[in-house]
């Protein structure tokens, strides 16, 4: 009797470590990793709380300090209307961050449900399906999202749009290759052969299978989103000064250049640190989520 | 192979086409009324109405995705620009060249410099120089290149005064563009080396080959690389996509006179022909070199061929 409940407890605590906590333990054994998901816990904290850690308003303008040089009072310098440029930065994460997160995560999510059911399905389905996802990324998508946002007009919530438009192919691109290879699974047929429902099988046997390589894209691609809306934010179609997003700040900074070059240097520090911490945590998290990869 | 080939290439016929088709459909949306840029704001309603009338714009939409796709793919006319009011295939053949030519000269620095330093990394694996470089590789990586490129503006055009930030014409205008849009593919493609050929060292083959005794500069030059390089290839053709939409934001910051600032020139005088062009021609430009890479894929890969051999029994 004891001996089963002591088997019993066993199991139980094998059960509990669940692959998460596994992954997380892996994770936390690579330190270049865990300095990536600190730093990026750090941003995030600064963001979400910016009023808590920004010296001054983003808004106020100080026309004594205009164009003032990096001093103990001003971190990182003023802008051309004497703005603190380091209080800009810290409410700019939330622009850049937000809208990284929601144009990547959004179009990953179509990209597995689209992706899984196409591949899938296969034939006539994946034959068309590939068809337009093959037209739809012809256009290079950082071309597709200046395009978009020239037709939209800029703004935040027109960012988004267009930066999701423009990567929702390549989600779509890779779950397919990877359930094209999947549907062939022995599990998968004993799947079928219980009966289970179509979509059962796609989302709950197969795409978590499948998921891990895109769990490590989103990371990535998180920091590419933020390099490419910061690009657009540059070129005058992104979110438009005086809304502090880092590449808006940069377009505004670069009339500057030539005398006060603080004020193109912090934003992109913002930005390159900002991608730093992702392609650092998600370099850990590739390892992680695949044993076999580990040198 | 032949049949591959062929097919390939008819394939890009039907995404040239398609591509046209989605630039045309996104920018018949764009609000607003193009004779309010081309005409002067006096034009009375009725001039306003010939103007429209007479560049077809009150046609339902499917008649003018048929008369543009007619136009630009049977009578290679691209039509009128709205701000220069000249052809505007005249406004892009000067500037078509030398997009190509940066972002050509990019893509084989990224290749030629990155994949020797990815090799040396994984050579050294573990070692200082693996770290040094994978760590310059990730810096490289995460900055934007438009902001690199306006640091190295900062640095060797206003501090040291050594090369000139804008304008064309000599060889040392094209130094700071293509250092600028080179970093981030040298950085791409180390890592993406370094990865691939420390997976192809652990295959079997390898260690057969090392078993049987083998130098290991052969089993490196002659088994390791032919087959890590392979991937390496393969992504080289979609980061050049990528590098395409990157070129445009770089001419911006150095006012190179390429297709990529006539696009966002004309993105501000909402001169929609010429929109609509640069981005085709762009859009072109990077499908063909895709399809080059993927023909040379085909090409070295033996397992790709034999794949495409079947299925092309199949089809």
């Amino acid at each position: 009797m004891t001996k089963v409940s002591a088997e019993n407890t066993k199991k139980k605590k094998y059960k509990k470590q669940s692959n998460f906590v596994q992954v997380f333990k892996r994770l936390s054994k690579n330190p270049t990793a865990m300095f990536g998901l600190i730093l990026l816990i750090v941003i995030s904290i600064v963001a979400i709380f910016a009023p808590v850690f920004a010296p001054y308003s983003p808004t106020k303008m100080d026309l004594t300090s205009m164009y003032a040089t990096p001093t103990m009072k001003h971190i990182c310098g003023c802008d051309e209307v004497g703005r603190d440029i380091l209080s800009r930065l810290i409410y700019g994460a939330r622009y850049s961050l937000s809208i990284g997160l929601i144009a990547d995560v959004v179009s990953q999510v179509i990209g597995v449900l689209v992706g899984a059911y196409i591949g899938y399905t296969g034939g006539k389905v994946d034959l068309i399906g590939m068809r337009i996802v093959d037209i739809w990324a012809s256009i290079p998508s950082t071309l597709l999202a200046i395009l978009i946002s020239a037709t939209l007009g800029a703004g935040y919530v027109n960012t988004i749009i267009a930066m999701l438009i423009s990567n929702v192919p390549g989600g779509i691109r890779s779950t397919r290759a990877m359930s094209l290879k999947e549907r062939e699974m022995d599990y998968l047929e004993a799947a079928r052969s219980l009966n289970a429902g179509k979509f059962r099988i796609m989302y709950k046997h197969m795409v978590p299978n499948i998921i891990s390589p895109t769990i490590v894209g989103t990371t990535m691609g998180i920091g590419t989103t933020i390099c490419s809306v910061a690009g657009l934010a540059y070129i005058g179609l992104g979110v438009q000064p005086p809304t502090p997003e880092w590449g808006a700040m940069l377009a505004s900074g670069r009339d500057y250049i030539m005398k006060y070059p603080h004020m193109i240097t912090f934003p992109g520090i913002a930005i390159a640190m900002t991608v730093l911490a992702l392609n650092l945590f998600g370099d850990g998290l590739r390892d992680a989520l695949d044993p076999k990869m580990k040198n | 192979m032949w049949k591959y080939v062929v097919k390939r290439i008819l394939w890009l016929i039907v995404v040239a086409v398609g591509t046209a088709f989605v630039i045309f459909t996104v920018l018949y949306f764009v609000p607003g009324d193009p004779a309010d840029i081309a005409l002067p704001t006096t034009a009375t309603y009725a001039e306003r109405q010939a103007f429209r009338d007479s560049l077809g714009l009150n046609d339902p939409y499917i008649v003018q995705l048929g008369r543009y796709l007619y136009d630009t793919f049977i009578r290679f006319d691209l039509g009128v620009s709205w701000s220069y009011n000249v052809p505007v295939i005249e406004e892009l053949m000067g500037r078509i060249p030398r997009t190509i030519m940066l972002s050509l000269i990019t893509i084989i620095i990224g290749a030629a410099v990155g994949i020797p330093l990815g090799i040396s990394a994984a050579l050294h694996q573990n070692r200082w120089q693996d770290h040094a470089l994978m760590t310059l590789a990730m810096v490289g990586v995460s900055m934007p290149e438009f902001w690199l490129a306006l640091m190295l503006i900062l640095l060797f055009c206003l501090k040291l005064n050594v090369l000139p930030a804008f304008g064309i014409g000599s060889i040392s205008n094209w130094i700071l563009p293509v250092a600028a849009g080179s970093v981030a593919g040298i950085a791409k493609n180390a890592r993406q080396m370094r990865s691939s050929a420390l997976e192809t060292i652990r295959s079997d083959y390898i260690s057969t080959a090392r078993a049987k005794g083998v130098p290991e500069r052969s089993v490196i030059y002659g088994h390791m690389l032919p087959n890590a390089l392979i991937p390496v290839i393969n992504i080289l053709g979609a980061q050049f996509g990528k590098s395409i939409g990157g070129t445009v934001v770089l001419e911006s910051v150095f006012t190179f006179p390429g297709v990529g600032l006539f696009l966002l020139n004309s993105i501000n005088t909402r001169d929609y022909p010429s929109v609509r062009s640069s981005v085709l021609i762009l859009a072109l430009f990077a499908a063909t070199v895709m399809l080059i890479v993927d023909l040379v894929y085909a090409y070295i890969d033996p397992r790709i061929k034999a794949q495409y051999v079947v299925s092309g029994k199949k089809g």
